[in-house]
């Protein structure tokens, strides 16, 4: 029954309501913290950087006061191949990845099978990396309503506006993305059910069955998906929905002193993270 | 009264449609209308296959000189193979052919009846169905869902038998959402499978942000305009596209040789295949079908040669070992798409319509 409980994996896209320091933060604050971290995250190619950061996001993880068991359970599915994508790296990139800040040597040699210190330290950290990027983007949807989320991304796109970017539009298709996901996600799992129980494999196979197996899976998803969207464009003409233009709000997003300070201390710690990205020794 | 004006334009702009789909009006009265299409023996099929032959050898000839070895009578092999399969089959369906015939009417409320061809059903609602700046905002939400699904857990991946061991399916609800709101629609959510690609990436080329996100805002976008353009392409430009589809693979395929031989012979056999399928579905003038499936190959193709291309100018791979991803990863996607995206987006179509006899 195991493989049927996609829900249960997915962490991203779900409030949790405990407030917290983070769940009271402004979510312009939090959705700019998640790009700089991002960022980061992504420039920083060393050990220690990376157990710096990956530190970083369990500090965060605390202070939001997400029970453990919810966030790893999201890594359940995914580590299978993770592992696999490791080991694959471990052993092949050896001779072609050149780390940052040293010189690489090998570890070990035969035939095409080529481990570095170089390969050794890529799998460290591009799994520390993956790890770490889910985390953040669990965390901001986990402890942000999606109210506020697009109200946060609305206000952040307003100055685009005047280039006719359609900031409201954007901010409304991620809210119903993010409330979608957790309907579909159900969706899905009952497909599976179904066309298990019907004799249908699910999950295994070589490409050719797999490919059946999930035709079989995501036609009827996308088409729920759509039947679904098509109800919601119903009750939303219904109600006369036009789109942004001229609409107003009933709360006013204000940046508040822990805020400021969030913000303050995120700058700090990215610049220096930015600053010490390949000066670190290992 | 005005609702009578606007029932025969309903019923004057349904006729048109069906002319672009092969129909002839075969009779018409105040209320209804009656088409027909046959199908006529064109010589431009035998003479395309022979074409087709003279490509296949003078990709060979191409091949020969490129590598500086002589020419031998024995160099020149299964030239016949396209004229005899091209002209074999079209023979094949023009002793099979049936007429086809649908009939439109005006109902007691003022709404259009049409009773027929599903596919053809299928063209006149799409292009009468409004078009709301709600519905490409509730359609983006929902797909970017279905992505973000595919990209967290483990359905998004079909295992292949390649280095990377899997072949993605997260480009499928780009190229639906392209092709069913347009490229405004496919661009968005091209954006946002490159953002989810690259959060979510574990190996480091696609913590590039040019590789990851730039190229696969195009997919939704060349989806679309493929789509478009095929929806109302003639026999002749079908056959033109086929042609130069089928050259570019030819060459491709004679240039991969060395490099391995199972991509090459696989690389002509999709070739000849997505040709076949094109000339087939021109003929029997599905126009939709074709247009669709063309539109997932061309969004699938961007996508691959997208990305490696820009990790290749990015120097993360040589090109030899981008070649090796793009055979044997683009070839598996591009069958997995086409099959997902023809199951999804006909059944929807016809949802919408229904089969038989349905108003709309």
């Amino acid at each position: 029954m195991e493989n049927f409980e996609l829900l249960r994996h997915i962490t991203i896209g779900q409030y949790l309501p405990k407030g917290s320091v983070i769940h009271r933060l402004d979510p312009r604050t939090k959705i700019t913290a998640l790009m700089l971290l991002a960022l980061v995250i992504s420039l920083n190619a060393t050990f220690t950087g990376n157990l710096i950061l990956f530190s970083f996001c369990l500090v965060l993880i605390v202070t939001a006061q997400l029970p453990w068991r919810y966030i790893f359970g999201g890594l359940k599915p995914a580590l299978p191949l993770i592992i696999v994508l490791a080991i694959l790296q471990l052993i092949f990139y050896g001779g072609t990845y050149v780390p940052p800040n040293f010189a690489p040597a090998t570890l070990f040699r035969w035939g095409p099978i080529h481990i570095t210190t170089g390969s050794t330290q890529l799998v460290f950290v591009s799994t520390l990396r993956f790890l770490e990027l889910l985390f953040l983007t669990s965390l901001l949807t986990n402890t942000t309503t999606t109210t506020e989320l697009t109200h946060g991304i609305e206000d952040m796109l307003r100055p685009f506006s005047r280039f006719g970017l359609p900031g409201h539009e954007l901010s409304l298709v991620a809210t119903i993305a993010l409330r979608f996901v957790p309907i579909l996600a159900l969706e899905l799992e009952s497909i599976s059910k179904a066309q298990a129980s019907r004799g249908a494999k699910v999950g295994g196979g070589r490409f050719l069955e797999a490919t059946r197996q999930i035709t079989a899976l995501l036609a009827p998803l996308f088409l729920n998906a759509l039947r679904r969207a098509e109800d919601l464009v119903l009750a939303m003409e219904t109600r006369c929905y036009l789109g942004g233009k001229g609409r107003t709000h009933l709360i006013h997003l204000r940046l508040k002193l822990a805020d400021f300070l969030a913000l303050a201390l995120l700058s700090i710690f990215a610049t220096a993270m930015l600053f010490w990205r390949n000066r670190f020794l290992i | 009264m005005e609702r009578n004006s606007e029932a025969k334009e309903l019923l004057r702009e349904a006729i048109d449609e069906g002319r672009w789909a092969g129909f002839e009006v075969l009779n018409e009265t105040e209320r209804t209308a009656r088409l027909v299409r046959r199908l006529k023996f064109s010589w431009a099929i035998p003479i395309f296959g022979l074409l087709l032959s003279f490509a296949l050898a003078i990709a060979q000839v191409s091949f020969y000189l490129a590598k500086g070895l002589p020419l031998e009578r024995g160099s020149l092999q299964w030239n016949g193979l396209p004229f005899l399969l091209v002209t074999g089959g079209y023979l094949i369906h023009y002793l099979m052919r049936r007429e086809e015939r649908i009939e439109l009417a005006i109902g007691r409320e003022g709404k259009l009846m049409v009773k027929g061809a599903p596919s053809s059903i299928v063209a006149l609602r799409a292009m009468l169905r409004p078009r709301s700046l709600t519905r490409s905002i509730v359609i983006s939400g929902v797909l970017a869902a279905i992505t973000m699904i595919l990209g967290t857990s483990q359905v998004g991946f079909i295992p292949v038998p390649t280095p990377a061991a899997r072949a993605t399916i997260m480009h499928i609800p780009v190229i639906i959402g392209g092709l069913l709101e347009g490229w405004p629609v496919g661009g968005l959510l091209g954006l946002i499978f490159g953002m989810l690609s690259f959060l979510l990436a574990q190996i480091p080329v696609f913590k590039d942000p040019l590789v990851a996100i730039l190229p696969r805002i195009f997919i939704g976008i060349t989806a679309y305009f493929t789509y478009r353009a095929l929806r109302r392409a003639s026999l002749f430009w079908t056959m033109v596209i086929a042609l130069i589809l089928a050259l570019l693979a030819l060459t491709f395929s004679c240039q991969t040789v060395d490099t391995s031989l199972p991509g090459a012979i696989a690389m002509a056999i999709v070739a000849l295949v997505i040709v076949a399928a094109l000339i087939y579905l021109a003929l029997r003038r599905e126009r939709e079908v074709m247009a669709i499936a063309m539109a997932a190959v061309v969004g699938t193709l961007t996508n691959t040669v997208l990305v490696l291309t820009v990790a290749t100018l990015r120097r993360y791979w040589t090109p030899g070992v981008a070649l090796g991803i793009g055979i044997t990863h683009g070839i598996p996607e591009i069958i997995v798409a086409v099959i997902i995206v023809l199951a999804v987006i006909l059944p929807w179509r016809q949802i919408e319509t229904g089969r038989g006899k349905e108003e709309f």
